[in-house]
């Protein structure tokens, strides 16, 4: 109860988002137990952003595949709420990642201006780019999407983590679109580990406050990328 | 005249984490009866921002009540942000170097009103809010200062607060209040995409008659507590200046300032004082009515030197005149 006034004449703003693009890699390459793995990794992920009260209502997860279909936007920018489940992935086909990333960053464009529209605050995007290979698409989309992923983390605007896959994942590539990040290899196929760090980073970010720096868990980090 | 109230409360994920509030008020009276309010929200990370919020405050209250009217004055404004930003920086320094801490250790946002002789000026540096009841609507002032991401913005120690800092000034006319709050109260009493402030503003400044001072100050931590704190877990802090008749306000609490002010009697008055008890002891004996005739007998004076005073303070309406008797209109 109180005095002084009425609790509906309080305004009810929207949470800052946070925007989340995982673009993955589901060639042919990750038939098998990487697939598998992978598929739990991503609904881990789903549920624990479910479980965390704040990350829930602040994420906003979008993800971009690349393999048999060429570049597949899985699922737009959106929450994860109540009956929503992970996808399920089937490797096969190409690595087709220049195009993929370059779909993730106009989604995030999109997103951005809704964001922007509605008066909707938000934080800064992540991009998580995830491969077991060498791209073998268009060699132009690769590097532009190098360049405008560059060109973001340059001005701030996005954060980025590469992530290689097994030994024959291309780091030199994943390299060129982290200029400040060195792009880590997943130890194993600790999928699960690395999306349980990721949930918790989401949450970390979505508890912020202004002037507050974003600590990465780099012990964290142990648990799941060869150092 | 006016009346100040402001409070701070901590944020559930502060209590949790065991880190202080970060949010600082501070309010004062000038002798020259000028008011200064201030507010400053100290960054998240910055490990004694809980101390340079406070020195902001602290700096920027001194610095408007002692150079109100040359801030005013100025017909160009860059200086007087220049010197504003050098001032507080400067206590930071000197507060940095005493413990060997960097200037950044102690970063802060900053809101501040102050108001002399029916003129108003207003310094913003970073998110929060400053807004205003004028003609009994709420206005937006100042609306926060944030980066395009929501855990960006500005504060005093940052290198591009010169570009940023807000200074507005303006006239008291047809304003009734103003009110700062930081970003944490901002959840709950600031609409981001309509940049209005929420209803609840204006019952705040409606309800304020209704209370004496301390309990409305009372009133107003509780409110921050309990009701805005429970819309963030970040700190919040709301500091309030209301616009008051006399008659709104008990005597009792009222500051010596004030009192002078009621009276008419200049701060500058070397006997301010014995004249002030002068004329309290006439309004109190007039706290039951009485003739001009029983009022001269009272003071042991000729008639003609009573009616002095009676005009006096019929002209300033604390006595008015019923039935040939005069009487206090205010409490004494």
């Amino acid at each position: 109860m109180c005095a002084l006034f009425s609790k509906d004449e309080l305004i009810n703003n929207p949470t800052a988002r946070i925007p989340v693009c995982l673009c993955l890699d589901t060639s042919g390459s990750m038939f098998g137990d990487p697939i598998l793995e992978l598929n739990n990794g991503v609904k881990l992920f789903f549920n624990s952003i479910k479980e965390d009260e704040v990350a829930l209502y602040s994420a906003e997860i979008a993800i971009i595949t690349f393999g048999a279909k060429g570049v597949v936007c899985e699922r737009d920018f959106s929450g994860i709420f109540g009956n929503i489940n992970a996808p399920l992935f089937i490797a096969n086909g190409n690595t087709p990642m220049g195009e993929a990333v370059n779909l993730a960053l106009d989604k995030l464009t999109e997103r951005k201006q809704a964001y922007k529209d509605c008066g909707v605050d938000y934080y800064q995007p992540w991009l998580v780019l995830m491969t077991d290979g060498q791209p073998n698409g268009i060699p132009q989309e690769l590097e532009r999407s190098v360049q405008r992923t560059v060109e973001l983390v340059n001005s701030r605007k996005l954060t980025v983590f590469p992530i290689g896959i097994g030994r024959n994942a291309d780091l030199n590539t994943l390299s060129r679109y982290s200029p400040n990040r060195t792009p880590l290899r997943l130890k194993g196929l600790c999928f699960k580990e690395f999306f349980a760090w990721l949930s918790k980073s989401v949450s970390a970010v979505s508890q912020s406050l202004p002037g507050e720096h974003i600590n990465i868990d780099f012990d964290g980090i142990k648990g799941w990328a060869e150092l | 005249m006016w009346r100040f109230f402001h409070s701070t409360s901590q944020g559930r994920r502060h209590i949790r984490e065991g880190i202080p509030c970060q949010d600082k008020t501070a309010a004062r009276v000038g002798s020259d009866n000028s008011y200064v309010i201030a507010l400053a929200d100290g960054a998240g990370s910055a490990r004694l921002s809980h101390i340079g919020a406070q020195i902001a405050c602290d700096t920027i209250v001194s610095l408007l009540l002692n150079t109100f009217d040359s801030c005013w004055n100025a017909s160009d404004s860059g200086p007087i942000k220049d010197k504003m930003i050098t001032s507080i920086v400067s206590k930071l320094t000197d507060a940095a170097n005493e413990e060997g801490n960097q200037v950044s250790d102690y970063a802060s946002t900053l809101l501040a009103v102050a108001i002399k002789d029916e003129k108003y000026i207003a310094v913003h540096i970073g998110d929060g809010v400053i807004g205003c009841i004028k003609n009994q609507e709420s206005k937006v002032v100042s609306s926060p200062t944030n980066g395009e991401f929501s855990n960006v913005t500005v504060f005093i120690t940052s290198d591009n607060v010169k570009e940023t800092i807000k200074l507005l000034k303006g006239k008291t006319d047809e304003i009734a209040m103003f009110i700062l709050f930081s970003d944490g109260a901002q959840q709950c009493l600031y609409n981001k995409a309509k940049n209005e402030l929420a209803p609840a503003i204006e019952s705040i400044y409606k309800n304020s008659f209704l209370y004496s001072n301390s309990d409305f100050q009372k009133e107003l931590e509780i409110t921050l507590t309990e009701v805005i704190g429970e819309n963030t877990t970040d700190d919040c802090s709301i500091a309030l200046i209301i616009h008051s008749d006399p008659s709104q306000i008990s005597y009792a609490e009222m500051t010596s300032a004030e009192k002078y002010q009621l009276f008419g009697i200049s701060s500058k008055n070397p006997n301010k004082d014995k004249r002030l008890a002068q004329l309290e002891k006439l309004v109190s004996y007039l706290q039951t009515s009485h003739t001009s005739k029983e009022i001269a007998d009272y003071y042991h004076m000729k008639l003609k030197y009573a009616k002095k005073k009676i005009k006096y303070l019929e002209n300033k309406g604390l006595i008015s005149l019923i039935n040939n008797k005069y009487k206090a209109t205010i409490l004494i």
